[in-house]
């Protein structure tokens, strides 16, 4: 018997948790130097860290609210990912859906029992986010533009859209003049647990992260995005309809954005404002690249990532840094995963 | 006798639990050339890229100029004046001969000095009779020029002492290969030492000063020239205890496939990548339970010919038809629905999906799938896999290796199963020979013609002139933007069908059959 433990020898690399962990570490050092240099005990940053995040059952509770999000937008970047196509959009395309979920849920749907006009609304998100997306989709199977420019160009454009819409036609009337719709009717809103502000969204969010995983691992489905995604002309050559799939899959993934912007509203925040989940599309597709496109440990990365957003808010009030400081300690996480994260397998 | 340059030591490769190499010993001295030969997936390109750099080795030594270098990279094998001449070039196409050749020179600066490395690109090209124009633009060169250009690189570089080239006649028509073998001698007569991988046994028998013979990963022995070279030991110990079968020609009645289509071309032109017209006026059918050869110098539309068959590319003008419907430029999807299927030029392109396993990889366009709970139900796949011949005849690999990791050969192996495999009633086989060892081309053969026995409509496009003479029922000819024939196979001597890819035109007195 010849030694077959030479033979599993793998890339240090190749355990996820280990590349997370890399990502947690290195810039949470470099972030130290940073607040030495400004005469800040890294040490308080740091404890505050842990307890503006394990301080309380509502500490945690923002955590997952942050990570209901996040796991969504991960799953609308995952998706195309597995075709062979980059949507950097989901951040327009959930807050495009949220706005047209807040605007129906006050509306239309207001005097609706909950029973049918929830599931409704999530339809309208769904619908909305996917609308979105197949902007992009026009700009790329028609003119042939790049999706990634595209959906980052109509990240801005959905900002600014909402901004006009908020201070113009859908301000409330009864809102003190404050930039946001009218509030959405009660009992359409989402139950919330622990005395915290997590809501049955994060059961949405887990279950279509499994859902994913099932229909990229276990349906025909999947098998054949899997063939897109490995190897385009032999998807082409075996009669795969390659701009049909990749278009609905693009589509579908900006409903999956669309049903994080319905959680946004009917979950904590009640109404559309203009900074309303703000960053949570863009963090997503980051949660979705940490991990290598995996639905399954995109979990656990939007859980890290969510974390290192609460944490921003009280590193900010302990430290006195300014608000902006807290983003470096973010983008140096992301320039980490970069570097580590989307390591591919060694031969 | 002259030094030994590079060697290796009981040189190991795995990839994960499958030993690609198992303790070889190679070595190789100043101003020879030796030739590895074996069969597909007997660890030659392995080898060769543990000798470059590209794969580290699992165990054992490499050493150079009886060195052992720890440390092992192509950067390390160039500067010890390694060079290896790839099948697929690393060339860019919109570029210039020049500029390609100068973005491999490291010590050549910053600044482009155009006019003194156009010299030596000539110098260089003369010297060794080279057809190489430093201002032809590389997407305009053919094949074989294109593998000039690989060449002058690697000469240039003034350390190179060994040149390691992999399968390189594969890319060359056959009037081309005897000078390729020729340059190979003048190479060697100059100093240079040579590493030849190739499975074509009348190449390596006219250059090689030793052979080296591997089969499963393990070196077999080494045959040197001074013993006088035994063809038939050679093949032998290539082969192992392997029973080579032999082809068995059957005659073909068109009439006994009532329900079985044609595909006809009618006055058909394709565009190639860059726009232009490369075929027009294509007139010909392939009729059911028959073999239709083509024949011509690679780069005369082979390609595109067979992908617009296949709808993977849109005809500009003319019609096809299938039977009495017209399916001009219907998609890939369309026809395979109808039963067309396409054994690519580069199944690793075009067929494969590197990161399935061959089972996934199958199920693309092989047996009618059955599904379940929908999902596709791979334990029936298998298990319908597992009962046909084609599987065992051409020795597709273990189904649940991944794609990656397999050689190129296994590949083609897999892919031409697969199709056989799939109930098709139109099969376009592009060089399905091309890379792979007598015993399996023979397999490949005897499969065409079962396909043709079930009334298949069959295209065959080769390189290999002997090959299409013994497989096809007609033969087409593709050379100066058309279609010649078809003709009998038996009415043209090998010469005349030369004359007729070299020149593009037929002349006036050969009448179409």
């Amino acid at each position: 018997m010849k030694l077959q433990l030479l033979d599993k020898k793998t890339h240090l690399l190749d355990h996820m948790w280990l590349r997370i962990l890399i990502c947690f570490l290195a810039p949470i050092f470099l972030f130290g130097i940073l607040l030495v240099s400004q005469g800040i005990s890294p040490i308080l940053a740091y404890k505050t860290i842990v307890t503006s995040v394990f301080g309380s059952t509502y500490t945690i509770g923002e955590v997952v609210v942050r990570a209901t999000y996040l796991i969504l937008t991960a799953m609308a970047a995952i998706l195309p990912a597995r075709v062979g196509l980059a949507n950097a959009g989901g951040e327009g395309q959930m807050t495009i859906a949220a706005t047209a979920v807040a605007v129906a849920g006050s509306t239309i749907f207001a005097e609706v029992p909950a029973v049918i006009a929830v599931p409704l609304l999530f339809v309208v998100g769904m619908l909305a986010g996917a609308a979105w997306a197949g902007i992009a989709v026009i700009c790329k199977q028609l003119l042939n533009m790049n999706e990634i420019l595209c959906t980052i160009l109509l990240n801005y454009i959905a900002e600014y859209v909402i901004c006009f819409l908020l201070y113009g036609v859908l301000k409330d009337p009864h809102g003190w003049n404050y930039p946001q719709t009218v509030e959405v009717a009660s009992h359409l809103r989402l139950p919330r647990y622990f005395g915290t502000r997590v809501t049955f969204g994060i059961f949405i969010a887990l279950a279509v992260a499994i859902l994913v995983w099932v229909v990229l691992y276990k349906t025909r489905v999947g098998f054949t995005m899997r063939t897109v995604g490995g190897n385009q002309t032999a998807a082409r050559f075996s009669g795969v309809r390659l701009k049909r799939v990749q278009s609905l899959v693009f589509a579908a993934s900006g409903a999956i954005a669309g049903i994080a912007g319905t959680i946004l509203i009917l979950g904590v925040e009640g109404r559309m404002r203009t900074d309303a989940g703000a960053t949570m599309g863009f963090m997503g597709f980051l949660t979705a690249g940490m991990v290598g496109n995996s639905p399954i440990w995109a979990i656990p990365s939007a859980l890290l990532i969510g974390a290192l957003d609460v944490a921003g808010n009280g590193v900010e009030i302990a430290t006195g840094l300014p608000a902006a400081t807290m983003q470096i300690l973010i983008m140096l996480v992301l320039l980490t995963i970069m570097a580590v994260g989307g390591k591919k397998k060694h031969e | 006798m002259e030094p030994i340059i590079l060697q290796t030591k009981q040189i190991t490769k795995r990839f994960g639990n499958f030993t690609a190499n198992d303790k070889i010993d190679f070595d190789l001295r100043k101003g020879e050339i030796h030739a590895i030969a074996g069969e597909n997936g007997a660890g030659k390109s392995t080898l060769m890229k543990i000798l470059y750099g590209v794969y580290p080795r699992t165990e054992g030594d490499i050493l150079v100029d009886g060195e052992v270098q720890t440390e092992w990279n192509p950067n390390l094998a160039r500067a010890k004046g390694i060079g290896m001449v790839f099948q697929d070039f690393r060339l860019i196409p919109a570029f210039t001969v020049t500029e390609n050749v100068f973005l491999s020179l490291r010590e050549s600066g910053y600044f482009l000095n155009r006019k003194e490395l156009k010299k030596k690109i000539r110098e260089m090209s003369d010297r060794y009779e080279l057809q190489v124009d430093p201002d032809a633009e590389v997407w305009r060169l053919d094949l074989g020029q294109r593998q000039h250009i690989e060449i002058i690189k690697l000469l240039l570089q003034e350390n190179t002492r060994v040149l390691i080239f992999d399968e390189p006649t594969s890319v060359l028509a056959p009037h081309e290969i005897g000078a390729f073998l020729e340059m190979l001698s003048s190479f060697r007569d100059s100093g240079y030492s040579i590493i030849l991988i190739t499975h074509k046994l009348h190449e390596i028998l006219a250059v090689a000063d030793r052979i080296t013979i591997l089969r499963h990963g393990e070196k077999v022995r080494t045959f040197l020239r001074e013993d006088g070279f035994s063809r038939d030991e050679i093949v032998e110990e290539m082969m192992g205890q392997q029973v080579v079968p032999p082809v068995k020609e059957q005659l073909s009645d068109p009439n006994r496939w009532p329900d079985a289509k044609a595909v006809s071309l009618r006055d058909v032109a394709v565009l190639d990548n860059y726009h232009r017209r490369i075929l027009e006026h294509l007139n010909f059918d392939i009729l059911p339970g028959q073999i239709l050869g083509v024949a011509g110098i690679s780069g005369n539309g082979q390609a595109e010919l067979a992908e617009a068959i296949f709808g993977a590319r849109k005809t500009v003008a003319g019609k096809i038809l299938l039977g009495n419907t017209d399916i001009t430029n219907t998609s890939p999807r369309k026809r395979i629905a109808q039963g067309f299927r396409m054994i690519t030029e580069d199944p690793l392109r075009d067929n494969v999906v590197p990161t399935f396993t061959i089972l996934e990889n199958m199920a693309l366009v092989g047996p009618k799938l059955k599904y379940r709970h929908g999902n596709v139900d791979w334990a029936a796949l298998e298990e319908e896999l597992k009962g046909r011949d084609e599987i065992h005849d051409l020795r597709v690999p273990e189904f649940s290796r991944v794609s990656r990791t397999l050689s190129g050969g296994n590949l083609q192996r897999m892919s031409i199963a697969r199709a056989a495999v799939s109930d098709p009633k139109v099969m376009i086989a592009c060089y399905p020979s091309r890379g792979l060892d007598v015993a399996t081309v023979n397999a490949v053969h005897e499969m065409l013609f079962r396909l043709r026995e079930e009334g298949v409509a069959i295209l065959v496009i080769s390189e290999d002139l002997q090959e299409l003479m013994e497989v096809s029922d007609k033969l087409l000819i593709l050379a100066g933007g058309g279609s010649m024939g078809p003709f009998e196979p038996g009415s043209l001597t090998e010469n005349e069908i030369g004359r007729m890819m070299l020149k593009g035109g037929a002349d006036d007195e050969i009448t179409t059959a």
